[in-house]
């Protein structure tokens, strides 16, 4: 999880051009001022880098930067649980 | 002023004054620094990286613009550059006017800006987001970066103006229609202060490939430098820039009482339409006549009252030629005329703002700025165009023209405070 929160933070200071000491784990997307157009974007941003599909509205801006890595993580977990599944009945067949 | 005869003003109606000036051009950020650059007869144009693969690879950006440093990290990227150009230009000139958000009624401050292509480039970017990976790729911030009147739904943010907003779309006559409707605003009493201005940025390869298939474009690959060169007899085209200015609007009588510093003052203001192509001036000049003598009637001043013209001036063959005779045509050979796009290359939608800018700058400095590469007069031109030096003179009356695609013309008339 610190993991994914790392990336965040990078993905927000870097593509995102949010000052690096103003993100916490405990910010909200609102406190950095993220409104909802922006939010849908960082959903963008982080989608291209962890590799997952954030459907509209599973990140908010009132959710936190730890709120996020939460989401990120089951979004992984799951992904690896569907293609481990595709892959058993793939081999199974 | 002087002997007092060329103050009588237009109709009675109030008379708007100019009290601050912001610039963000090629010439530089700052109207110091802008001033400086015009004054210089030196062309910005130079060889643009980001055209690499345009049919016509230089250009005028602004140098040095940092929005992040500028603006701050979330305006970098959520603004599209023609709004960010506006916005430090708008923060230049209220600085300049000495007026400040929160100590003024928000409801009657106005913006008016001029524009055209708005943010051409969020929409080629999205295009190529849709065909790669699908509508939900497609950014959520690209409709607000489009539209060209959020010029002034973002300057309205930024200062808190909630009075009157538009744009003014009228190609590259759009910046002097600006000032123009924002002088008019406060003559009908909509509001106490006008932020007027202009800006464009539109240098992105598609919008260039389609300026350049017009056959507008100069084609003087080996020599940027030398390319922009209005009014001049070996000129092929104009060199496509970016970059906005910006002049706040006041009544005199508020300026006044208030104790602002009045750089100038907007005497008159006229515009007319072709109505005859989408991209070639009618041939006589017609409209732009039309749009001079109006604003020579809106001031109460004739053709002999005028000391200096800031032209459309676009180095395009058609451009120059048609401006020149409809200015020998109105006004003579005596006033000294100038095109600062030989500096500054071709703003479109902006140019006319950055015009006015500069016109004001000239009745103050009583100096006109040479136009930059201008070696042989085309014959055909009969005016008196300043060259190789900044001219001295005293200069009470001041004209500003500009002629944009869809046969708009539009011009000012300017004075001195």
């Amino acid at each position: 999880m610190k993991k994914i929160e790392a990336r965040i933070t990078e993905v927000l200071s870097g593509k995102f051009k949010v000052t690096p000491s103003a993100i916490d784990p405990g910010a909200t997307f609102a406190n950095l001022n993220f409104d909802s157009l922006a939010t849908i974007q960082l959903a963008l941003g982080l989608e291209e880098e962890f590799g997952v599909i954030i459907e509209d509205g599973e990140l908010s801006s009132l959710m936190t930067v730890g709120d996020a890595a939460a989401l990120i993580a089951d979004l992984i977990a799951a992904g690896k649980a569907a293609a481990g599944k595709a892959a058993a009945g793939k081999a199974a067949t | 002023m002087p002997g007092g005869g060329k103050r009588a003003g237009g109709g009675g109606a109030c008379e708007v004054a100019i009290t601050g000036l912001g610039l963000v051009t090629p010439a530089g950020i700052g109207v110091k620094e802008n001033w400086d650059r015009v004054q210089s007869g030196v062309s910005c144009a130079t060889t643009d990286e980001a055209l690499r693969e345009a049919p016509v690879g230089f250009s005028c950006r602004v140098p040095g613009f940092d929005a992040e440093a500028l603006l701050g990290g979330l305006l970098s990227w959520q603004l599209e550059r023609f709004v960010q150009l506006a916005v430090v230009a708008a923060r230049q000139a209220l600085e300049d006017s000495g007026l400040e958000q929160g100590t003024w009624d928000g409801t009657r401050v106005g913006v008016v800006f001029g524009n055209s292509l708005g943010g051409s480039s969020s929409v080629e970017r999205e295009h190529l987001a849709l065909l790669d990976g699908g509508p939900r790729k497609v950014s959520p911030l690209m409709i607000p970066m489009h539209l060209v009147n959020m010029v002034a739904g973002y300057v309205a943010i930024d200062i808190g103006a909630q009075g009157p907003s538009l744009v003014t779309a009228a190609a590259c006559a759009s910046g002097t229609m600006a000032v123009g409707i924002g002088r008019d605003l406060l003559r009908a009493g909509s509001c106490d202060v006008v932020v007027a201005g202009g800006t464009e940025s539109a240098l992105t390869p598609l919008l260039i490939a389609g300026f350049s298939r017009m056959g507008v474009l100069s084609r003087r690959a080996g020599d940027p430098g030398a390319a922009s060169r209005p009014f001049d007899a070996g000129r092929d085209g104009f060199v496509a820039a970016e970059g906005a200015g910006v002049l706040v609007l006041e009544r005199t009588e508020d300026a006044v009482a208030r104790g602002a510093r009045v750089r100038g003052v907007v005497r008159g203001y006229g515009c007319a339409t072709d109505a005859y192509h989408v991209s070639t001036p009618e041939p006589d000049g017609q409209g732009l006549e039309r749009a001079l003598r109006a604003a020579l009637a809106d001031a109460g001043l004739g053709a002999r009252d005028v000391d200096h013209v800031n032209a459309h001036g676009t180095s395009t063959r058609v451009n120059d030629l048609t401006e020149g005779r409809v200015l020998h045509r109105v006004l003579g050979d005596r006033p000294l005329v100038t095109s600062t796009k030989g500096v500054t290359g071709h703003p479109l939608a902006a140019a006319g703002a950055i015009e006015a800018a500069y016109t004001v700058l000239a009745l103050e400095h009583q100096a006109v700025p040479p136009t930059a590469n201008l070696m042989n007069l085309d014959p055909g031109v009969e005016i008196n165009v300043v060259a190789g030096a900044p001219a001295s003179a005293p200069i009470e009356v001041a004209v500003t023209t500009s002629m944009g695609f869809g046969g708009h013309n539009a011009a000012l008339v300017l004075s001195a405070a």
